[in-house]
């Protein structure tokens, strides 16, 4: 840890770590991990916001822990090892979501525990807290986290608007029952955005949208 | 230290998986109170709603349920009252046992069955308030994991509304399913016990078909010594 001292706790490069991966670096569209989660929970942006909240703790977690025990961990079971902490802090999250915000447990149900097989833990874990000090590592989970969050909170604003045309779950197009606002003029909600393909769809949108404004993510 | 030897991986190991398991234990105790709790107020919740109180939070739903719930039955396979403590009974452990909830609000007595089935993906449960004439006053249905925006709308107003008024005896006295059926032409037709579905989820709602058949059928006699 004695590097991080001299280099200061905020140096560029630490920040970097934090900025990297919500564009030049995105775990989702760049990196390309932790899509599964991204088709599964962006159907609402409340759901996918709990989601990002809850991958960035994990990731950060065990990024410091793993960082921790970087010298202790025998290679040869080191992945056993990093799904054994993953493991246990998931199922943290999953137990503290389900005593003190039920309503976001209940509607996250199996993707919590889905967490575990997130890429983007495991990635992040043997590619950068297995030779990084905690708070670099840490910084890494954090901007990781947020990077992944980014996305998440794109694809679900999209799927939630075009799919139910809510918005944060407010009906802000109008009621599609009683025919209000523009359903009162024939608009109908696309149900096939409901659906996971159109998720898949969307990140690629995405990912498209995103290379068209930075030109040296595009590979030659 | 050489950290690659097979003693030390072993040790290594061991240690971890003690200490995680410990971590585990002491989490999943600490937590398992808040956690039940929460449980038994959705209960409340649900059978809050199902009498009319489509708005009420689960904060507010002990209180409500104290103030409103008059008394509660356990009845057998044949319908035969075993006992009271109606609560405790969770309809996915137990067999052979239905509970009754009955409620009053406003001067009016409701009589709340649970009732619990399939859906599509997992299960699917709901509460059915009927009133002395065996007519629905109010139905709340949720759901595990179905499909969101097909069968997952059960658990949404617009649905369950549609079973408000169906009676559960067909007019010479029989006891008839309260069904959903694709493409319902019979309207407003409340005597026959027949609702519209949700399109894009048939077999969500024969689950609830299902459900509300098996699940009433055990409440039919207690239902017919109501009728005045």
């Amino acid at each position: 840890m004695s590097d991080t001292n001299k280099e200061g706790l905020f140096s560029k490069s630490n920040i970097k770590l934090i900025t990297a991966p919500f564009n030049d670096d995105n775990p989702i569209s760049v990196q390309v991990l932790g899509i599964c989660s991204a088709l599964a929970v962006t159907v609402q942006m409340k759901n996918a916001f709990v989601m990002a909240l809850s991958v960035t703790a994990v990731i950060a977690l065990s990024n410091v822990i793993i960082s921790l025990l970087r010298n202790l961990i025998p290679s040869r079971i080191r992945i056993i090892v990093q799904l054994v902490i993953v493991a246990l802090l998931v199922i943290l999250v999953d137990l503290i979501l389900k005593a003190y915000a039920y309503d976001v447990s209940k509607q996250l149900s199996v993707f919590v525990g889905l967490i575990i097989t997130n890429c983007i833990v495991m990635g992040r874990l043997e590619a950068f807290a297995l030779g990084n000090t905690p708070w670099k590592s840490f910084l890494d989970g954090i901007g990781n986290g947020i990077g992944y969050g980014i996305i998440l909170m794109v694809v679900a604003f999209l799927r939630e608007l075009l799919g139910s045309g809510k918005i944060w779950g407010f009906e802000i197009l109008g009621d599609p029952i009683e025919k209000t606002g523009l359903y009162a003029y024939g608009y109908v909600n696309n149900g096939f955005i409901i659906l996971a393909p159109m998720a898949l769809i969307v990140v690629g949108i995405v990912i498209w949208v995103q290379r068209h404004f930075n030109r040296k993510l595009i590979e030659k | 230290m050489n950290t690659e030897g097979n003693g030390y991986t072993f040790a290594f190991s061991t240690v971890m998986v003690v200490l995680v398991a410990t971590a585990l234990a002491f989490a999943a105790t600490a937590l398992k109170p808040a956690q039940d709790l929460n449980i038994k107020k959705e209960k409340m919740q649900y059978i809050m709603r199902s009498i009319g109180m489509k708005e009420i939070s689960r904060e507010e739903s002990p209180e409500a349920y104290k103030t409103y719930i008059k008394d509660t039955l356990v009845l057998d396979d044949q319908g035969v009252e075993i006992g009271k403590g109606a609560f405790a009974i969770d309809l996915a452990k137990v067999k052979g046992k239905h509970p009754i909830f009955i409620a009053e609000k406003d001067g009016q007595k409701f009589y709340v069955f649970p009732v619990r089935g399939m859906g599509l993906w997992d299960a699917i449960w709901g509460y059915v308030a009927v009133d002395e004439n065996q007519i629905v006053k109010g139905i709340v249905f949720d759901h595990k994991a179905e499909t969101p925006g097909l069968g997952g709308d059960i658990n949404r107003d617009f649905f369950q509304d549609r079973f408000i008024g169906e009676n559960v005896f067909s007019a010479n006295g029989e006891f008839q399913k309260l069904s959903v059926i694709k493409a319902y032409k019979g309207g407003d037709d409340k005597t026959d016990g027949k609702v519209d579905a949700i399109s894009g989820a048939t077999l969500t709602c024969n689950g609830v078909s299902k459900m509300l058949l098996d699940g009433l059928k055990p409440y039919e006699n207690y239902l017919k010594t109501l009728q005045k």
